[in-house]
């Protein structure tokens, strides 16, 4: 099945496929708690079930089930089992203020997810990361080791929840994934971490902010290969944060912090055109999928050509068009034209200066640090630095240091020999190496849960 | 006749007879000093019983470090008649012998032209290089690579292809009374031997000199002719080895007998300032110059200050006379005393001293992992392994794990904290003596001890830094950020006993200075206390 819209309009530029960030986005827009609670809801297939709104006399009203009814509920049951009913103050003290609860186990999490005001940034962030999961659940629910009174929250909170119906919207993807081979580590990653539910809790942020930023960078990096069909790890040098940064590092100059900045130029213009071709009746097909489903059918060069000719008229853009019939370059045209009305000196050149910004603000900046004379470059701080061993060594005990940089570079997160060096040195620190020999070649290197 | 430091630097990294080539034989005085500090190891003797009983189907791969003494030993086979025929002997695996492949396809290559060859082959490899061709190497040798990662899981692996590596010859031997280091024991007294010692003999020569004599490179060599004073080097490597997890290859050993030798200084300050010496720069930790205690701060003092001191001034006077000079300074006399702590010399001043040196690290981990390694079911072990467990290793898990909740008492464990309030439960937590019995792992790195936590057993594999921290924890320290490699091991342990008092049936909850019990009876009611 051909999978360009049979009527192309132009039309504004929209984007809701494949990335979290709008044009009107500026700082601040995501509350990463509400992405853990999206994740969990998604890899768990948990939802609440509505309950009897009591307010409502007539009964048949439902509401969504609250955190403060999930207070009251554990309340009663409290009350019921305890001796003496003075407790409860102190258990409430101890669970429900500030964010103990969501400590106890993932599940809490879906709290977070509760539509309100202002929401709909984080929701964006939870279906990049569905995009990313796309049908994945867990197989084998994460059982965390509670104690009997957090047990007796967590079977409260059960009692709330239903599994999710598969025929509803939310569980079947909107989106085929960009980049597969992210999304397959992104699963396999969150398996391996499922099953340490402590150890998730712990650093559920900062992988997803780790996993948020490293899809940033492969999507951007790769959106104008798509003619090399499905995405494979590209290039992105890191340095870590103990590391000086110096200026005859090619690698880390030439693939690092001005590669990735320059590439974030792209994503609005070649998703919003990407999303724009194709019906949104269908699911969303990535740049390179989609080109090799035109690839199919030579016969849609026309209607390509003919909307290239009246988005360049529309636009007022004076690109050069190439006139072949592959509809591939006709792809290349309208890609080349998406990417034009935003270039310098064009009126919506500041939009998307605004979305690159925001881009970096809010997905990368985690990742990037500024150094004196070599400017920005991309780093790893020790906490993500540990995760990322962690989750790269994953069910085996031990990698050998090869194979552990090959697992890096899998995930899109890219050393070069001296960062390797900083790297083992910084290993040997926290004492996960084993040494087979004394050469560089036979080190091991444990995980360190 | 060389003089004696040319001599010597056959033994240095940087000569060229550090490594071993084929066809190398020139019967040099080199080449004589090198064979006669030639030492027959055991993995020796096993690569040998491992070549007599080979088929022409095997592959023997001998093992180890660069630096181990690979080639020397191939090299010696090689060239032997009876072996050169019927087996194919390749020296080095990480060499190619094309520009254009590299030591993977060179590996290839060799496997490939062993399928249709009659002879035996014979691989040296470092161990790394293993791991890189098991990962990298050609398809059609799955059955070779299999192996290789078998072995280096330590598994077994097929029976045509032998593994002999050298960490399977350790060095250093952890036995019922201490350890032993024969391999460098033998090399201190080939070197210093009094007769039919070539390189003694080159001592001699250099003495009769009448011009420039090497007086600093003499006075070390007769101060490592005491056996005394090779013990204690022998000792300060032994503990690099089980610190610092340093690797002792024959190369490393023979140039740090150079750099001690022949280093810029006396062997007493080459011994502690690394220099470029891989073993050296692992003992600059060890410095006695740095230990801090009464008698040394005073010694340090009264030197820099030059106060008179009668017993000093006569050992230096005897100094004199085996051709050290009189303005040493006073960190490099300390250094000079720790060397000499187990020998007489002259008035013995350097004895009072002793007590200072005294570090007992070393001692009390042989016995505590001959208590867990060669475990023998008498009443008089089991009495000794609960001492530790009770004293030691309880002692500092408690004390960790309750680190922050010093209101706890004995047998209590700390499980988290929320909002200020914590939780902790009762535990049992004792040795697992039966476990330990069974335990049959003997490496000298490390121990394995067993506790019981409630019901279950949890292993904790102890080295000799983790004993240290737990020594000192016992004492009253508290580990910080900088401790972190050893407090991984500590912290996974306390993990688990948190989760296992968890699962108890009655906790305690501490809150500034309230106590509360509340207990979960058969009958699903919370019985509460302390309100």
């Amino acid at each position: 099945m051909l999978r360009l819209k049979s009527e192309l309009q132009v039309k504004n530029n929209t984007l809701n496929s494949y990335f979290p960030i709008r044009t009107k986005d500026r700082y601040d827009i995501f509350d990463w708690d509400s992405a853990l609670g999206h994740v969990v809801k998604h890899a768990y297939r948990k939802e609440f079930i509505p309950f009897k709104d009591p307010t409502d006399l007539t009964g048949k009203k439902k509401k969504q089930f609250e955190l403060t009814d999930f207070k009251e509920a554990s309340q009663k049951t409290f009350l019921r089992k305890l001796d003496e009913a003075d407790f409860w103050p102190i258990l409430y003290k101890m669970y429900f203020q500030g964010d103990e609860l969501f400590k106890i186990a993932p599940e809490f999490l879906l709290f977070k997810t509760h539509k309100a005001v202002g929401n709909t940034p984080n929701s964006r962030l939870g279906n990049m990361f569905a995009s990313l999961l796309q049908d994945f659940s867990f197989t084998e629910k994460p059982n965390a080791k509670l104690n009997f009174l957090e047990q007796q929250l967590y079977d409260v909170l059960s009692l709330h929840l239903k599994t999710q119906d598969p025929e509803e919207g939310d569980v079947v993807p909107k989106e085929a994934p960009y980049l597969p081979f992210m999304a397959n580590h992104f699963q396999q990653d969150l398996t391996f971490l499922s099953k340490r539910p402590k150890y998730l809790l712990s650093i559920f942020k900062d992988f997803l902010r780790l996993y948020a930023h490293l899809y940033t960078a492969q999507l951007a990096l790769n959106l104008k290969d798509w003619r090399s069909g499905e995405p494979s790890p590209k290039l992105h040098y890191f340095i870590l944060d103990t590391e000086k940064a110096s200026d005859e590092r090619k690698l880390v100059k030439d693939y690092g912090h001005k590669q990735l900045s320059t590439a974030l130029w792209s994503i609005f213009p070649y998703l919003s055109m990407n999303e724009n071709l194709q019906d949104s009746k269908n699911q969303t097909m990535p740049i390179w999928a989609f080109a090799q489903n035109l690839a199919e059918y030579p016969t849609c060069v026309d209607a390509l050509e003919n909307y290239a000719a009246e988005f360049k008229e529309t636009r007022q853009l004076n690109t050069s068009l190439s006139d072949s019939r592959d509809p591939l370059d006709q792809l290349d045209n309208l890609l080349k034209l998406g990417a034009a009305q935003f270039g310098r000196g064009e009126t919506r050149y500041d939009i998307n200066l605004q979305y690159v910004k925001s881009a970096e603000a809010e997905l990368c900046s985690h990742f990037i640090q500024s150094r004196g004379r070599a400017g920005r470059v991309m780093v790893f701080n020790q906490d993500y630095l540990i995760l990322l061993t962690n989750i790269a060594v994953g069910e085996k005990d031990k990698l050998r240091f090869h194979e552990l940089i090959l697992a890096f570079e899998a995930r899109g997160v890219f050393f070069d020999k001296q960062s390797q060096q900083a790297l083992i040195e910084f290993y040997e620190r926290i004492g996960n190496v084993e040494r087979m020999s004394d050469s560089g070649d036979a080190v091991y290197v444990f995980k360190t849960i | 006749m060389l003089r004696f430091k040319s001599a010597l630097s056959v033994l240095s990294k940087s000569s060229p007879y550090a490594v071993r080539t084929l066809h190398q034989n020139d019967n040099s005085i080199e080449d004589q000093i090198k064979n006669y500090l030639f030492i027959t190891t055991n993995i020796e003797q096993a690569f040998k019983e491992a070549l007599l009983s080979a088929t022409e189907d095997d592959i023997i791969f001998l093992c180890g470090s660069s630096g181990d003494g690979k080639s020397e030993i191939l090299t010696r086979y090689c060239e032997m008649a009876m072996f050169k025929d019927r087996y194919k002997f390749h020296l080095d695996a990480t060499h190619s012998f094309s520009p254009t492949s590299n030591a993977i396809q060179t590996l290839d290559t060799l496997f490939e032209e062993n399928r249709t060859s009659n002879k035996t082959l014979v691989v040296g490899i470092n161990v790394g290089m293993l791991g890189n061709y098991a990962q990298e190497g050609a398809e059609q040798h799955d059955d070779i690579k299999s192996s290789i990662k078998s072995f280096l899981d330590d598994s077994p692996t097929e029976s045509n292809h032998q593994f002999l590596d050298f960490e399977k010859f350790p060095k250093f031997v952890l036995g019922q009374n201490g350890y032993t280091a024969e391999f460098v024991k033998e090399l201190f007294q080939k070197l210093t031997a009094p007769t039919n010692n070539i390189i003694r003999d080159h001592f001699e020569h250099e003495k009769t000199l009448t011009q420039a004599v090497d007086k600093k490179l003499c006075a070390n060599y007769e101060l490592l002719s005491d056996e005394a004073v090779q013990q204690t080097i022998i000792e300060l490597l032994f503990k690099a080895r089980l610190v610092k997890d340093q690797f002792l290859t024959a190369r490393a050993l023979l140039d740090f007998v150079f750099h001690l030798l022949a280093g810029p200084g006396y062997l007493f300050d080459n011994l502690f300032t690394g220099f470029d010496n891989e073993l050296a720069s692992k003992i600059v930790d060890f410095d006695p110059a740095n230990i801090r205690t009464q008698h040394i701060d005073k010694f340090i003092l009264s030197r820099s200050l030059g106060l008179p001191d009668h017993n000093y001034e006569v050992f230096v006077e005897a100094l004199l006379l085996k051709g050290f000079t009189r303005s040493l300074a006073p960190e490099s006399y300390l250094r000079l005393f720790y060397l000499l702590k187990n020998s007489e010399f002259a008035n013995n001043y350097h004895l009072s001293f002793c007590a200072d040196f005294q570090q007992d690290l070393i001692k009390k981990y042989s016995e505590v992992w001959h208590l867990h390694c060669h475990f023998d079911g008498s009443d008089e072990h089991k009495l000794a392994l609960r001492q530790y467990y009770k004293d030691v290793a309880i002692a500092a898990i408690h004390k960790y794990n309750n680190r922050n909740a010093p209101r706890l008492g004995k047998g209590e464990f700390f499980i988290s904290e929320h909002n200020g309030f914590q939780l902790a439960a009762d535990l049992e937590l004792k040795v697992h003596v039966p476990q330990i019995a069974e335990d049959k792992e003997t490496k000298t790195s490390h121990f394995n001890t067993y506790f019981k936590v409630g019901k279950r057993i949890v292993k904790l594999p102890t080295n000799i830094n983790l004993l240290s921290l737990m020594l000192r924890i016992v004492e009253g320290y508290r580990p910080n950020k900088h401790d972190k490699n050893t407090v991984v091991l500590l912290d996974e342990l306390v993990e688990e006993i948190a989760e296992v008092a968890n699962e108890t049936s009655t906790l305690h909850i501490l809150y500034k200075n309230d106590r509360y019990k509340i207990a979960n009876d058969d009958f699903d009611e919370f019985e509460v206390s302390g309100l």
